[in-house]
C-alpha cells in the first residue's frame, strides 16, 4: 500500500481584507493564502501597511470588511494560537521584568486562571530561550538587554507560545550582528520545526533570499507568489516608482541571482 | 525605648490603630506598584479625593462612611471614563476630582463640628479607629489581597504589554476595570488610616522606593509593602507622641525612606549593559 502523503494544509486565509488605520485605509481588499511549514516575506515601502496587515491577522484591529482566518478560526472570536513579535519600540524596557518573566507572560494563556506555572510551563521557556541563545541571561533584568538582545527575547516569547503560526515584524531592525546570525538561524530550524512564518522587512534581498513565496504589499497585494515572480521588475515599478532606477540597479541584480552586489546580509 | 514602643499598646485604641496601620499600609504598597508601572498616581490621587462627597454624605445621613466613599469611588471612575472619550484623560481626572472634592467640602461645611470631621477625613484619625472600622478595614484589605494575588500573572501582563495580552485572548478592559474597581476599595480602606488628601503618597512612595532597589516586580511588592508597614506604624507613633495627625505622620516617614534609599541606591545600581 501506498504512504499518504500530507497535502500541506491552509494555516491562513486572508479574504478581501480591508482594515483603516488613524482614519485612513491602511490596507484594501487583501486576499492570499499561507500553507503549512511556508516561510512568506512580507514587502512593501513604508506605509504600505504591513504592520497593519499583521496586527489585523493577530486581532489588535477589526476589519473594515473582509475576513481572517487561521487554522480555519476567526482570532477575532475565538482563541487561536499566534505568535507574534511586534517592532521594538513598543516595549518599556524601564519595567521591572527578568528575560525569564517576560518568555512566561507568552504562556499565560496555557497556565490558564489563578494557576501558577508549571514544570511544563518552565520547560517551555527554558527551551525558547535556548532557541535563541540567551539562555544564560534568563534572570538579567530585561532594561539590561541590547537592541538585539531585547528583540530575541521577544522572539523567545513568541516561541514559548508553542504556536504553528509566527509573524515577525522588521526583526532585523536595529539589531547587532550577533542577534541578526541567531535570528537567522532560529528561522531555518522553525522552517525544520515545519512553524509558518511570515516575516515583514523592507529588504528585498532578504526577502528574495529567504522565502517560499514573497507579498508584495502597497495598501493593496501588488504581487503574490515565488519571489523570482513577485519581485519582477514590472511589480517593482508599479511600489517603488520612481524609485526603481535605484532598485534595478543595486538590488534588481540581486534577484536574478548575481552576487557582485550582496549588499551585507549573509 | 521598648517602653516607649509597648506603653501605648497597652490602650486599645492604640492597638486597633496598629493593626488598622499595619493593613492599609501594606495593601497601599501592593495595590500601589501597579500604581506606580502603570503611571497611574494622578488617577489614584483624583480617585481618593472625589471620594469625600460620598463620605459626607454617608456622614450626614448616618451610613457606614466605608459604603458612601465606595459609591462615589466608583461613580468618579465611571465619569472619568466617560469624560475622556470628550476631552484629554489628564483634563477628565482634573475636571472630576476637583469639582467632586469641592462638593465634599461644601457638604461637610454644613456640619457644625464642620474643621475636625473635616481634618479626620483629609488627613486621617487612626487613633479613632472603632472595632467596626477596623472590620471593614480588614474585609476591604483582604479582598484586595486576595485578588491581587490570584489575577497577578494577568495583571502584570497587562501592565507590561496589552498587545501581548489582546493576542493571547485575555480580556483586557476587565482587567482595566478589576484594577481600577481595586485601586477604589483600597483608598476606601486607607480613608480612617492615611485620610484622602494624603492616600496617595502612602500608594506611590514605598513601590517607588522598592522599585529603586530591586528589579521584578514580586520582589518589588513584598519589598514596597515592607516600606508601607513600617511608614504606617512609625506615622502612628509619630501621632501618638507628637499629637499631629496620622496621614501627614505616615507620609513623611514615607518620605523620608525614598530620599535616604535614593541617596544610597545610586551607587548600588551602575547602568550595566551585556557586551
Amino acid at each position: 500500500m501506498e504512504e499518504n502523503i500530507p497535502v500541506p494544509c491552509e494555516v491562513l486565509r486572508v479574504e478581501n481584507l480591508t482594515v483603516a488605520y488613524n482614519g485612513r485605509m491602511a490596507l484594501r481588499d487583501v486576499t492570499f493564502t499561507v500553507l503549512g511549514g511556508e516561510r512568506v516575506a512580507v514587502v512593501g515601502p513604508n506605509g504600505a501597511g504591513k504592520s497593519t496587515l499583521f496586527k489585523a491577522i493577530v486581532g489588535l484591529l477589526p476589519p473594515e470588511s473582509g475576513r481572517v482566518e487561521v487554522f480555519g478560526c476567526n482570532p477575532h472570536q475565538e482563541r487561536v494560537s499566534i505568535g507574534y513579535v511586534p517592532q521594538r519600540e513598543d516595549v518599556d524596557l524601564t519595567f521591572p521584568v527578568t528575560v525569564g518573566d517576560v518568555v512566561m507572560m507568552g504562556r499565560v494563556a496555557h497556565i490558564g486562571w489563578l494557576r501558577r506555572p508549571s514544570r511544563r510551563d518552565r520547560e517551555a521557556v527554558r527551551r525558547a530561550l535556548e532557541q535563541v541563545g540567551l539562555a544564560e541571561l534568563a534572570n538579567r533584568p530585561l532594561g539590561e538587554l541590547s537592541g538585539g538582545q531585547v528583540q530575541r527575547a521577544f522572539i523567545a516569547r513568541a516561541l514559548a507560545q508553542e504556536a504553528p503560526l509566527l509573524l515577525m515584524d522588521e526583526p532585523f531592525a536595529g539589531v547587532d550582528a550577533a542577534s541578526e546570525e541567531a535570528i537567522l538561524g532560529l528561522l531555518d530550524r522553525l522552517r525544520e520545526q515545519r512553524v509558518t512564518v511570515l516575516l515583514a522587512t523592507h529588504d528585498l534581498q532578504m526577502a528574495a533570499e529567504w522565502s517560499d513565496r514573497v507579498l508584495l504589499l502597497n495598501g493593496e497585494v501588488i504581487a503574490y507568489g515565488p519571489p523570482g515572480d513577485a519581485l519582477c521588475p514590472a511589480t517593482l515599478r508599479r511600489v517603488y516608482g520612481g524609485q526603481l532606477t535605484v532598485w534595478e540597479h543595486e538590488r534588481g541584480a540581486i534577484l536574478l541571482g548575481d552576487g557582485h552586489c550582496s549588499g551585507g546580509r549573509r | 525605648m521598648t517602653g516607649w514602643l509597648l506603653e501605648p499598646l497597652t490602650y486599645p485604641f492604640m492597638l486597633r490603630g496598629l493593626f488598622a496601620a499595619v493593613m492599609v499600609g501594606a495593601v497601599c504598597a501592593v495595590l500601589g506598584t501597579y500604581v506606580v508601572l502603570r503611571g497611574m498616581s494622578f488617577f489614584g490621587d483624583a480617585l481618593a479625593h472625589a471620594i469625600l462627597p460620598g463620605v459626607a454624605v454617608a456622614y450626614l445621613a448616618r451610613w457606614p462612611l466605608s459604603a458612601g466613599a465606595l459609591a462615589a469611588g466608583l461613580l468618579a471612575a465611571a465619569a472619568i471614563g466617560y469624560l475622556q472619550t470628550r476631552v484629554r484623560e489628564d483634563t477628565a481626572i482634573g475636571i472630576v476630582f476637583s469639582g467632586a472634592f469641592a462638593l465634599g467640602i461644601a457638604l461637610l461645611s454644613t456640619v457644625r463640628t464642620y474643621t475636625v470631621d473635616l481634618t479626620h477625613f483629609l488627613f486621617g484619625n487612626v487613633l479613632g479607629v472603632s472595632p467596626a472600622d477596623l472590620v471593614v478595614t480588614a474585609v476591604l484589605s483582604g479582598g484586595v489581597l486576595l485578588l491581587t494575588v490570584a489575577f497577578h500573572k494577568e495583571l502584570v501582563l497587562v501592565s507590561f504589554d496589552p498587545v501581548l495580552a489582546t493576542v493571547l485572548r485575555l480580556p483586557t478592559s476587565l482587567l482595566r476595570y478589576l484594577l481600577l474597581f481595586l485601586l477604589a476599595v483600597t483608598v476606601v480602606a486607607s480613608l480612617q488610616v492615611v485620610g484622602v488628601a494624603l492616600v496617595v503618597a502612602m500608594l506611590v512612595t514605598p513601590p517607588a522606593t522598592a522599585y529603586l532597589l530591586v528589579r521584578r516586580v514580586g520582589p518589588m511588592m513584598g519589598l514596597a509593602a515592607l516600606f508601607g508597614v513600617l511608614s504606617a506604624v512609625a506615622g502612628l507613633y509619630g501621632s501618638y507622641y507628637l499629637n499631629i495627625p496620622s496621614g501627614p505622620a505616615m507620609v513623611l516617614v514615607c518620605t523620608g525612606i525614598f530620599l535616604l534609599v535614593l541617596l544610597f541606591s545610586r551607587r548600588a545600581r551602575p547602568p550595566r549593559r551585556v557586551p
